[in-house]
């Protein structure tokens, strides 16, 4: 499944797809409030960081695979802070980068100027 | 962590190009580790320091950083060198790093065993396409291993990492993969790290080391390149990287606004969006909030508690420091807290403007939440409640009417009787007949008191039966049958309607006074049944019970099998407007499944004295 993002996207629009998908792939239902939680944190991050790019989910053998990239600045500059979102929102909590972080068994950011691409695998029961 | 590495030259160290370093820093383990192009003379020697001097002098830098000040040294632009520049971070367990050229790197998952290798960029600092570094940010989990290799280390030593178990003693397998496997025309070198991810944020559950070891990673071997002097190389400069938690200002709710417990089920999350749905909470807060209690839940020997008032969500688990220190990096410190009395971890979100206008309002959202309802089941939940409540106060009325009537039934005999006596002692004062009356005034004392204590015990009877039991009694049915009987009696005699009971008695465990309202319709439907069909010459009710089965049978007919199966629904009736609820058969279908956890059914049956219905209670 490939969900193509740019400025003018109904993003709620896509997370419905991502929820059909997860219902109809992952029996947990826990798993897959979270697993839509999570596209929908890349999903508003390519849109936060960058004007478009896209994100692909596979979903078989029970392994979860995304990958996702898009076409922004990077955040070479800011790396360390990009992954310390907790830290830097007053008041509330920031958990859009560390849900990621915690969701997947494995991940992979790659960040330049070119842009930005995102390799993430979490596999279930 | 654990960082080894083992330098094999060509010719000997002073014209070694191959360089390592590795600074424990405040917030992360830096590791340098690269390979100066040429070899087996001073100027790739010389060129190698002037790079770890670079590390040095930039000690404090990003790997950026670091990355172009060893970039702009003119020795690099003339020579070049392979890089790789990582940081393993304490805070999260992650590991950023730029890597450029033909290094192999080689990562082993401690989960699954498998050995891959990093994904890196290609070309030569200093010379070809390293302008711009590509950085890589890595998932890593606790005790994984990192290998990293010079090009003159040969590529087999993947397969020989893939396939061995990695001995204990990492440093010795790492100098004898590197001495054993190193070309013969190039310096070598090979590093080893295992990492300690003290902060994994994928789990939280609490970890088995102590609070002490927790706070205090074990010292790590420093490099010989490393040097004791410099305090920012040295282990010593490790620091607790968790302040106390007397900044943080959140206090724990009251009890008054412990909204739910949070045990983890399938349907947790469904059950938190319908609620944070029905807050009206903004859409990105209300997905982190579920990330939070998904993961706090999934240890099911913890309780999670959420606490809700009208400007705030809060999550209260006993948790232990562990625990706290691996879920703070993702909260401002004003959203946690780790009350190290009583263990007590609290994290808290601020909402507003919540609309919870009245504590009936905070009920109905609990119990929704309870049940995992969204708002329109709920509704649907409530009417169908009330409507019941309706039901059973209209039963009980109707019940009253008929006890009204059984109880006209049963005292019109003894009252007349007693109008009789009264005028008899009438009539002996008119005819003078109170000589010597002694004994008969006893007699007349006797027969009246005893018929007005049948009169009072007739009212005790039905006293009971109104009685709403609470605590659950072993019920005899035997006597339970009687106890009806006698309260009908008087009607069934009037009716002229023969009741037989035949059975062995048991007894189950039940709340006797609905069990018996229960049998109560059942037998008054009978009767009206027997009453209604004038083709019926002799009336019968046989009650039978064995074992586990009660069943009431009559000869009345029997009841018309295209509405056999809605005779339990409620407001079905048969009967003259005026005279049936239709709701008897329904309370006693509601009491006997749902009060007593029985089951009642009905079927017409043909027996020696004609067809009739045959309701049957099944004690489970």
């Amino acid at each position: 499944m490939k969900l193509t993002v740019n400025t003018q996207t109904n993003v709620e629009a896509k997370l419905s797809l991502v929820h059909q998908c997860a219902i109809e792939n992952i029996p947990e239902p826990n798993l897959q409030t979270e697993f839509v939680i999570v596209i929908s944190e890349l999903l508003y991050n390519i849109l936060k960081y960058s004007d478009g790019g896209h994100v692909e989910i596979m979903i078989k053998e029970n392994v979860i695979e995304v990958y996702s990239k898009d076409y922004g600045q990077g955040f070479s500059e800011c790396y360390e802070q990009a992954f310390n979102e907790g830290f830097s929102t007053g008041g509330s909590l920031g958990l859009g980068m560390s849900c990621i972080i915690r969701f997947f068994d494995e991940l992979l950011f790659e960040t330049s100027q070119k842009g930005t691409t995102f390799k993430g695998y979490r596999s279930f029961n | 962590m654990e960082v080894m590495n083992y330098t094999h030259p060509l010719i000997s160290e002073s014209t070694c190009g191959d360089y390592f370093c590795e600074l424990n820093r405040e917030n992360d383990h830096l590791i340098v580790l690269g390979d100066i192009g040429g070899h087996g003379n001073k100027e790739v020697y010389k060129a190698a320091n002037l790079v770890l001097s670079a590390v040095k002098q930039n000690a404090n830098s990003s790997i950026k950083e670091i990355y172009k000040a060893i970039l702009n040294l003119p020795i690099i632009k003339k020579l070049g060198t392979t890089l790789f520049i990582g940081q393993f971070r304490k805070d999260l367990p992650l590991l950023h790093y730029i890597c450029v050229g033909n290094l192999k790197l080689i990562r082993t998952n401690s989960v699954n065993s498998q050995s891959t290798t990093i994904e890196k960029q290609d070309g030569i600092v200093g010379i070809v396409n390293s302008l711009e570094p590509h950085i890589y940010t890595l998932k890593f989990n606790n005790e994984d291993l990192f290998w990293g290799f010079s090009d003159g280390v040969k590529s087999n030593v993947f397969d020989i990492i893939s396939d061995s178990h990695h001995s204990e003693d990492l440093g010795s397998f790492l100098q004898s993969l590197v001495s054993e496997n190193c070309d013969k025309n190039d310096d070598a070198i090979g590093m080893c790290i295992k990492v300690k991810a003290t902060n994994s944020l994928t789990n939280l559950q609490p970890k088995t080391h102590t609070h002490h070891e927790a706070c205090n990673p074990p010292s790590n071997k420093v490099s010989e390149l490393s040097s004791p002097s410099d305090p920012l190389l040295s282990p010593s400069h490790e620091k607790p990287q968790f302040k106390t938690t007397a900044v943080s200002r959140l206090k724990p709710l009251e009890k008054k606004d412990l909204f739910s417990a949070l045990p983890y089920s399938k349907d947790l999350s469904k059950k938190l969006d319908s609620l944070f749905d029905k807050l009206a909470l903004p859409r990105e807060l209300a997905n982190r909030i579920t990330m939070v209690i998904l993961e706090m839940a999934q240890d099911p020997s913890v309780s999670l508690d959420m606490y809700i008032n009208k400007d705030k969500i809060q999550l209260q688990t006993p948790a232990s420091y562990d625990v706290y220190r691996s879920i703070n990096p993702m909260f401002s410190k004003n959203a946690i807290k780790f009350d190290n009395i009583k263990n007590m971890l609290l994290v808290e979100w601020s909402i507003n403007g919540l609309s919870i206008e009245s504590i009936q309002e905070y009920k109905d959202l609990q119990e929704m939440f309870k049940y995992g309802l969204n708002a329109e089941a709920f509704v649907k939940l409530k009417d169908k409640r009330k409507q019941d409540e309706l039901l059973s106060e209209q039963n009980k009325l109707a019940a009253m009417g008929e006890m009204i009537g059984a109880i006209a039934h049963q005292w019109r005999q003894p009252l007349n009787e007693l109008s009789l006596n009264i005028q008899s002692l009438y009539l002996k004062q008119i005819n003078n007949e109170f000589h010597n009356s002694a004994e008969w005034l006893d007699c007349f004392v006797n027969k009246n008191t005893s018929l007005i204590e049948h009169m009072s015990g007739t009212i005790d009877d039905f006293r009971n039966f109104f009685r709403t039991d609470k605590a659950k009694t072993l019920i005899d049915v035997h006597s339970c049958i009687n106890s009806v009987s006698s309260i009908l009696e008087a009607q069934f005699v009037a009716n002229k309607i023969e009741v037989q009971s035949v059975g062995k008695t048991f007894s189950f465990l039940g709340f006797q006074s609905e069990f018996q309202q229960a049998l109560i319709n059942i037998l008054s439907n009978s009767k009206d049944a027997l009453v209604d069909n004038k083709n019926i010459k002799e009336r019968h009710i046989l009650i039978e019970y064995n074992v586990d089965t009660l069943s009431i049978l009559d000869n009345a007919g029997g009841i018309d099998p295209s509405i056999i199966n809605r005779v339990f629904d409620p407001y079905f009736t048969t009967k003259p407007h005026g005279k049936g609820t239709g709701i008897g058969l329904y309370m006693c279908k509601q009491i006997i499944e749902e009060k007593l956890g029985c089951s009642l059914s009905v079927k017409n049956q043909q027996w020696q004295h004609g067809t009739g219905a045959k309701f049957e209670i099944k004690i489970n």
